[in-house]
């Protein structure tokens, strides 16, 4: 099942992956890119235009969400995706790569627009039994100066400082990372009219 | 101070707009201000239009300092401007001030602030840190609610009152533990445009 989905050389290289997820700094994370086989994950993108999105507006963010979990989609290949995604054998592979123990078949997941002028501040996702945060970007053509990029903070006497790493959006790049006091990161508001396309959430544990 | 002594004082004559000199007004002001709720009201064209663009011109040249904690403000303060700290700080507006309030006034703790792209600051946890009237004087340009950088007040997870920084007025608005209130990030359409205010916290 994993082969159906995630690029080869990734299946091939989990003792690597967990050395780099532990050692990455500010805080543990993996950004991996063209993590699923093309093939499968296109259709999904596609697929996504269909779902209803509603905007979300607080002191913190303003974007465009999926109306729902990804979970209770109509829409078979969405379905498929997230059925994949909250799989035992996914869910064995996250915790191979983290060695994060998660509840299996434990995840959410939302679709996620941001646009010209969209933006998620700094905050570090803690919430009852949030364990690993994850963003895949389906979003193409963004360039270093068109924002939009996640973005990781340093931590000094438990706050956020600086930002010490960005990751500007590019397709199909899963980034993982542990959800701790540590974990503070934002997206960068986007600057131009580009629309950049995700999937998020959280797999969870006890 | 008697509140008739202040309104035919030379400095209020020379810095407020008439409408602020009428008793009567002040009264509907005050009646205006504790009806609405959360308890607040918007000062239009408070200042003489020669005198706001003095003090306007006084806080653009003011040095500003970048405050930035990323989980919880972004933004940039100052001292305030020698004209300014004259008007504020006399025994005159203070008892305007007073009787707008109902309440006496210790002292002004007074700050200039100045808000560009990237700026905002996010509710907290615990609520406002301080209950009190908090009252702004706006000193910017034209400015759009489509930048961001309105003043939302929020009580219970709600939006209750949401305020734009406006050429010439002064907002006046009650917070306190069910009244929090944030800046509205503000974003690359305000292009290179910036709110200046001083802002003041009566407790």
């Amino acid at each position: 099942m994993l082969n159906e989905w995630i690029s080869a050389d990734y299946l091939k290289s989990v003792n690597e992956l967990n050395k780099k997820f532990k050692n990455n700094k500010p805080f543990p994370h993996l950004v991996l890119k063209d993590f699923f086989i093309e093939k499968k994950i296109i259709p999904v993108l596609l697929a996504l235009e269909n779902e209803i999105f509603v905007s979300k507006n607080t002191d913190l963010f303003q974007f465009q969400q999926t109306e729902n979990d990804i979970k209770g989609s109509e829409i078979t290949v969405l379905k498929e995706f997230n059925d994949f995604f909250n799989s035992k054998e996914f869910g064995e592979f996250i915790f191979k790569i983290t060695g994060i123990k998660i509840s299996l078949g434990k995840i959410d997941m939302s679709g996620f627009v941001y646009s010209k002028t969209d933006y998620l501040l700094p905050h570090d996702d803690r919430l009852e039994g949030r364990k690993i945060a994850y963003i895949l970007n389906l979003s193409e053509k963004f360039k270093k100066g068109d924002g939009g990029k996640l973005q990781f903070f340093d931590v000094k006497n438990k706050k956020p400082s600086k930002i010490v790493k960005s990751f500007i959006p590019s397709f199909n790049t899963l980034a993982l990372f542990e959800v701790s006091e540590n974990s503070f990161h934002q997206v960068e508001e986007v600057l131009v009219n580009k629309e950049r396309i995700s999937f998020a959430g959280w797999f969870y544990g006890d | 101070m008697e509140i008739n002594e202040a309104l035919k004082s030379e400095i209020l004559k020379e810095y407020l707009n008439d409408d602020y000199l009428e008793k009567e007004n002040l009264e509907n002001i005050k009646k205006v201000l504790f009806k609405n709720s959360p308890k607040s009201i918007m000062l239009e064209d408070f200042f003489k239009k020669e005198k706001y663009y003095m003090l306007k011109e006084e806080i653009r040249r003011l040095k500003f300092k970048r405050k930035y904690f990323p989980d919880k403000l972004s933004f940039n303060q100052g001292e305030i401007g020698k004209n300014f700290k004259k008007l504020i700080q006399s025994e005159e507006l203070k008892t305007v001030f007073e009787f707008l309030l109902g309440k006496k006034i210790n002292d002004f703790k007074t700050n200039s602030i100045m808000l560009k792209h990237k700026d905002y600051s996010l509710l907290s946890d615990n609520g406002p840190e301080v209950s009190g009237f908090l009252i702004n004087f706006f000193f910017n340009d034209l400015w759009k609610e489509e930048y961001g950088g309105y003043f939302s007040f929020v009580s219970e997870n709600a939006e209750v009152l949401r305020l734009m920084s406006k050429e010439n007025c002064v907002s006046i608005v009650y917070v306190d533990k069910t009244v929090d209130w944030f800046i509205k990030y503000i974003n690359v359409n305000s292009n290179k445009r910036q709110i200046y205010f001083s802002k003041t916290i009566i407790l």
